[in-house]
């Protein structure tokens, strides 16, 4: 792999190599062309999804029944214990989606491609296999990073926000998993005997895509002519040749690359997690034991109580494959 | 760096006994409202050690135990209300128990040192049966071993050979190596590195990969 530095022209009358900050630019950029229509996709479905594993299941806890006594009341040690609810089962994700409609852009020939410095500092045109290191693999390694930026542009991850933030749009507003508690607000003594199972949601999570405005480099790239002359390449354009292969090129890699550069999502597999982790949390009490007198009528109920307890972790991943 | 949590954390703490999942309170801007967002512990991940270089363990753990202090004085708090309610009639009581309290502890405490040492000095024995059982029959998919578990690593993280340790790696590692641990045996092996009594052993420096705990035959 041969990752080139292009060189830009610096307004003082010098070609520089580029900076480590306008080279992120361009894979900021390049995955905004990649992002106009992504050739890897992740769904939300109503059920039977390929990405989200077997037992992505809420659960919580509930009440103990009451217990009632004519004459005094049922001890706690013989009142019914709290009792864990399994509720819903989640299974509403699908991807990573491939679209292989895409085929690698042509050669652009010897000066198609940018320049850069080489090893006897001169000025020289990359060739096609290094513009595909230097722009389009550099673009996916950052795709991949788990700090989201404009740099992932076009990835998912899980969000916990009730909408999408900005510079991100919603999958569907259906979330893909709801972590649900007992309500503990909602069971009082003078309510007993209390309706054993009463949750609230806690935490929804969504699938929310990264899409950020386009943002044009601050760097031109310079190009060589036929006829030995330095041209500085467009920036505020993305219809020249060389923008139009960056845009095919990372829409086709991304789905197709052979050589371990392909875009792929899993949960709890390698690579890096994207936003926050889904989990099934519940409480972890051993019960709250309450009375009520009514005349003759002794009644008492264990409610579920404790703090909140992760039981399960799932966490998206993106990675190369 | 860039995410959600980045600049709007509210609190953060271990959000089970296994110290394997961290949540983080964030305030969302849009609606000010307080959400969760989970980061499970692995050091491979880019998300998870941007999140420790903001918050380090130390304060992840110190979250952990105010977490747990403050559910424990909810608890009190509870109780205290409903022995106070009038339907349980146990006003007087609990107000007598309250002020003479500390008089009382104090009796009880010196009663209880002078059990404890009766039967250190008569029974050693079964003392460390206990401890020794506790380690021998651990079943790590037990509850309540796991709370056990649990417990004995906060105590390992609030000695002052712990919570004094400097930033160097083998302590780092040593607190990774302990709070993965899942047996006691392996936390107290963990503990022998801060005592200076044993090292850490690394198969690979750059990924910090623990293989083993070293004890050198003095």
């Amino acid at each position: 792999m041969t990752v080139r530095i292009p060189v830009k022209y610096d307004g003082s009358g010098n070609i520089v190599e580029m900076t480590t900050g306008e080279r992120t630019e361009w894979y900021a950029y390049i995955a905004y062309l990649y992002a106009k229509a992504p050739t890897v996709t992740v769904t939300v479905v109503s059920g039977s999804g390929t990405l989200s594993p077997s037992g992505m299941t809420d659960t919580r806890m509930k009440a103990g029944a009451a217990s009632q006594n004519a004459s005094a009341f049922v001890a706690e040690g013989s009142t019914a214990e709290p009792a864990t609810v399994t509720g819903t089962t989640y299974d509403k994700i699908t991807g990573p989606t491939y679209n292989t409609d895409g085929s690698a852009a042509s050669d652009l020939g010897n000066i198609g491609y940018p320049l850069y410095i080489n090893g006897d500092n001169d000025l020289q045109a990359m060739n096609q296999a290094d513009y595909v290191d230097t722009f389009i693999y550099a673009s996916l390694d950052a795709m991949i990073g788990g700090t989201e930026s404009s740099a992932t542009n076009g990835t998912y991850t899980i969000a916990t926000a009730g909408s999408a933030p900005s510079n991100y749009t919603r999958v569907s507003s259906t979330a893909v998993f709801v972590d649900t508690r007992a309500d503990t607000s909602a069971y009082a003594a003078s309510g007993i005997p209390e309706t054993l199972d009463q949750p609230t949601n806690v935490t929804s999570f969504f699938v929310d895509r990264r899409s950020d405005a386009r943002a044009f480099p601050s760097a031109a790239c310079l190009f060589a002519e036929a006829d030995g002359e330095i041209i500085q390449g467009p920036l505020a354009a993305d219809d020249s040749t060389f923008h139009a292969a960056l845009e095919q090129d990372i829409q086709f890699r991304a789905a197709e690359d052979d050589a371990g550069h392909k875009l792929s999502y899993n949960i709890n597999g390698s690579g890096n997690s994207r936003g926050s982790a889904i989990v099934d949390t519940r409480l972890n009490g051993a019960g709250n034991y309450q009375t009520r007198q009514v005349s003759d009528d002794y009644r008492s109920q264990e409610f579920p109580n404790g703090s909140a307890a992760t039981i399960s972790t799932f966490t998206f991943k993106i990675v190369h494959v | 760096m860039s995410y959600l949590w980045s600049d709007k954390i509210t609190d953060y703490y271990y959000s089970n006994p296994e110290l394997d999942t961290v949540a983080v309170m964030w305030t969302d801007p849009e609606d000010g409202l307080t959400r969760e967002h989970y980061i499970k512990v692995d050091e491979t991940d880019e998300q998870w050690n941007d999140f420790v270089k903001e918050v380090p363990y130390d304060k992840i753990d110190e979250r952990t135990l105010a977490h747990h202090e403050e559910f424990r004085e909810q608890f009190r708090e509870a109780f205290r209300d409903w022995m106070t309610r009038d339907e349980n009639n146990m006003t007087v009581q609990y107000e007598t128990v309250y002020e003479d309290r500390e008089v009382i502890k104090e009796v009880q405490v010196e009663k209880e040192v002078e059990v404890v040492r009766e039967i250190m000095t008569d029974v050693r024995i079964v003392k460390e049966d206990v401890f020794f059982n506790f380690v021998k029959d651990f079943d790590e998919d037990d509850p309540k071993s796991k709370e056990q578990l649990f417990k004995l690593k906060l105590t390992i993280f609030e000695q002052d050979c712990v919570k004094n340790s400097k930033s160097a790696t083998n302590f780092k590692n040593a607190k990774t190596f302990i709070r993965k641990a899942e047996t006691p045996l392996n936390v107290l092996l963990g503990y022998l590195v801060f005592t200076g009594e044993a090292e850490l052993q690394v198969a690979d420096k750059e990924k910090f990969e623990v293989t083993g705990v070293h004890i050198p035959i003095k």
